[in-house]
């Protein structure tokens, strides 16, 4: 597994491997140092040491580019930019390696004393480059377990669960991006209407490009015999935004849930320090996806989507109704595109253009299927991932379809045909998956 | 273990049965009754309907659009088709589409190739794949297209290529839309005229055009590989170089490299009106043109009949 996990991440560029092995090293010792003080400023000194260290890795190559541009604009010494590609997937094992060294201070688990057991923990190839940020809690153990046998449920589960992730990625977010890329990139020549299409297909793209990855490193780990945590619960169905976040990128909003939201008070100490918190978090899960004022700004939409629903109690009405059902998730979608315009957008400039466009320049006269072949792909995919999230995946898991009678039979057939669908629709020269920026 | 062996082998055997059968008949039923659209449908009408015209002309949009095989009354009596297609249609892919069709014994008396410099000779050699595309779908048709297209190809198109269907990727429902339309489709000798009048609002040269000095080798290798084929068959080949509005895709210095090198291996039927100037007047007017690259009908017909003209004096 080691091997496999280290050649997998040189596969990108190989003396990166140092950088990840050095965080491995920082919070393989932290835990250790913390879980062997006798006092609490010492296990607290270890702790400090842990985050320091790894925040300031991940600082150094995702964010220093970002801080010295911004000094330069506010008229500071010109300080020149480096020149630096950012290591694949650092966002992801280094927060895996910081909720391993909190949940060690916590008392929650004990510090890992194997060296490899823990790099195997932080580097396991299937989730590596773009999570699920797995739990040490949930991870650490299975690994520990040598003799883990592969079985036939947990292989063929795995097996069309990929597939399954595959076809999301290939035939439904690569087609939609040659959709999105031709309006995004030439926004200032297109029409409101043809802005929108692409923003509520940047929604679906974003959706199927991570989901499908999340199935993907899911179904490889099944494979193997590891069971990962579920990163995507069909969260375009969520009926308010709370409910969004708790079904959308499940590793990293219960993360930071868990790591920053508690550990400013939570929701203890009044409305106002709770809306403060909630903002402050989505600011800096904005500020994680990328080291761009966009981000941040994204981030502050979605504090401001959570605190507003918490002001009016929104999650505390469930509706009964089917219309009511239906407006509910189409709020949520709306108010999600919506912020999904500045996580599309590669600048302030193009994204504030694009929302003035979609507002006052809508021109419907001026909507265009760009390619009547790519557009009716379009249509087919997310018809066909529509019905399978509504009618399968809303009500049955993975396992549960492979319990039911003759469930592994029919997961056999629909694999078969979403490799033909793959074969005929997919996009082969997909693009590469949006979260490996980050 | 074994049952999981078991699984996958039942897997991948299914996967190979249904993809060889959904090709085959696919292939038979509906791929080779198209006879219109770039999937493949054009080349069927033409290997079908047209293979004993005396000329075929060959090249992308600009020869499609320009060159009206019925006004070439100089050129084999007008007897041809312009097999000419918009989106690809460069040297690369009509290199394959030349073997393909000698492979299956459509031999015509000539070929009149529309060769345009910029740009492309001058975009990057990894590109040139997307040429190999259009023609997948004829790949069991030709052992010389297969043997070309699986030697320029890299491993993972190869194991793309392994599977059958794969020949229709990405062009499954046009071929579908082509084939419900297959019996309103009219004798036509490939010759498209573009209606509207160009809106030269906006227009200017690409700033690039000075820049790209640098030629692909695969390209070059495709012209002599059309050169060559061409007199492997007998085939008389001319060469014809398209206006464009404004020259906005000339590059003197990449004709007289072409022209030179088409002229040092035999090659002496060469139209040269990549330059504009040395056209009359009436076609430099945005009236004439579609587009930047494109003549409309009226700018084609001038075209078409200075061409026929122009091949009565050289002869």
């Amino acid at each position: 597994m080691f091997f496999a996990s280290c050649l997998f991440y040189m596969y990108f560029i190989p003396v990166y491997i140092l950088i990840i092995f050095l965080t491995i090293l920082i919070d393989y010792f932290a835990a250790i140092g913390i879980e062997n003080s006798t006092s609490q400023k010492g296990k607290k000194r270890h702790l400090v040491f842990g985050i320091v260290n790894t925040c300031l890795v991940l600082f150094i190559f995702k964010y220093h580019n970002f801080f010295i541009d911004n000094f330069n604009a506010m008229g500071f010494h010109q300080l020149a930019n480096w020149r630096i590609i950012l290591p694949i997937g650092l966002s992801f094992h280094t927060f895996q390696s910081l909720s391993y060294v909190i949940e060690v201070y916590r008392g929650n688990i004990k510090a890992e004393r194997s060296i490899l057991t823990y790099s195997n923990f932080v580097m396991m190839f299937p989730q590596l480059v773009a999570g699920p940020i797995e739990r040490a809690n949930n991870l650490l153990p299975q690994l520990k377990t040598c003799d883990h046998e592969i079985t036939y449920k947990d292989f063929s589960i795995g097996f069309h669960r990929f597939f399954w992730g595959l076809f999301k990625k290939v035939v439904v977010a690569d087609i939609l991006s040659t959709f999105v890329d031709a309006t995004y990139n030439n926004y200032r020549l297109q029409p409101g209407s043809m802005l929108l299409a692409g923003t509520i297909f940047f929604a679906i793209q974003i959706y199927c490009d991570f989901s499908g990855y999340s199935d993907m490193a899911i179904g490889v780990a099944r494979m193997l015999g590891f069971k990962f945590k579920e990163n995507f619960k069909i969260p375009y169905f969520s009926k308010d935004i709370t409910e969004f976040w708790r079904r959308w990128h499940i590793s990293l909003s219960s993360w930071l849930r868990d790591y920053l939201y508690i550990s400013f008070g939570g929701s203890r100490r009044g409305k106002i320090l709770t809306y403060r918190n909630l903002m402050l978090t989505m600011l800096l899960g904005g500020f994680w996806h990328g080291a761009s004022w966009n981000f941040i700004i994204w981030g502050v939409l979605n504090g401001l989507y959570l605190s507003f629903e918490r002001a009016i109690n929104l999650p505390r009405w469930r509706p009964k109704n089917f219309i009511v059902k239906a407006i509910r998730v189409g709020y949520v979608f709306t108010l999600i595109s919506f912020s999904w315009i500045f996580f599309r957008a590669v600048t302030f400039h193009q994204a504030t253009t694009i929302i003035n466009r979609i507002c006052f320049h809508f021109k419907a006269s001026g909507f265009k299927f760009l390619d009547i072949n790519i557009f009716t792909s379009i249509v087919a995919g997310i018809v066909i991932l529509l019905g399978f999230e509504y009618f399968v995946f809303r009500k049955y898991t993975f396992d549960q379809l492979f319990e039911m009678k003759r469930g592994d039979k029919m997961l056999s057939i629909f694999t078969v045909l979403f490799i033909f669908l793959i074969i005929f629709f997919g996009n082969a020269n997909g693009s590469q998956f949006i979260y490996f920026q980050f | 273990m074994k049952k999981i062996l078991i699984k996958l082998l039942i897997i991948i055997i299914s996967v190979i049965v249904i993809d060889r059968s959904l090709t085959y008949i696919f292939d038979k039923v509906v791929f080779s009754k198209t006879m219109s659209g770039e999937t493949g449908g054009t080349v069927n009408y033409l290997i079908k309907k047209k293979k004993d015209k005396d000329f075929l002309i060959l090249g992308s949009s600009r020869a499609k659009y320009h060159l009206d095989p019925s006004l070439l009354t100089n050129y084999y009596n007008g007897n041809g088709y312009n097999a000419g297609i918009s989106g690809t249609g460069g040297l690369i892919y009509n290199d394959l589409l030349l073997r393909l069709l000698t492979s299956k014994g459509i031999k015509p008396k000539a070929i009149m190739l529309q060769v345009d410099i910029y740009p492309y000779f001058t975009t990057d050699d990894e590109k040139t794949e997307n040429e190999f595309l259009q023609l997948y779908p004829f790949i069991g048709q030709s052992d010389s297209l297969r043997a070309f297209i699986y030697r320029n190809v890299d491993y993972t198109e190869k194991f793309k290529l392994f599977f059958h269907t794969y020949r229709y990727n990405g062009k499954f429902l046009n071929v579908i839309y082509n084939y419900a339309k297959r019996k309103s489709v009219k004798d036509n000798n490939g010759f498209v005229g573009l209606p509207a009048k160009f809106d030269t609002t906006g227009f200017r040269i690409k700033d690039d055009l000075a820049k790209k000095h640098t030629f692909s080798q695969a390209k070059i290798n495709a012209l002599l590989g059309i050169v060559q084929t061409c007199k492997a068959n007998n085939i008389k080949l001319s060469i014809v170089f398209s206006p464009s509005y404004q020259n906005s895709l000339y590059l003197p210095e990449g004709n007289t490299m072409i022209t030179t090198l088409l002229r040092n291996n035999g090659v002496q039927d060469i139209y040269d009106y990549s330059q504009l100037d040395s056209l009359p007047s009436s076609l430099q007017a945005p009236s004439m043109w579609k587009d930047a690259l494109h003549l409309n009908k009226e700018g084609a017909a001038i075209f078409s009949t200075i061409l026929n003209e122009a091949i009565a004096a050289h002869h």
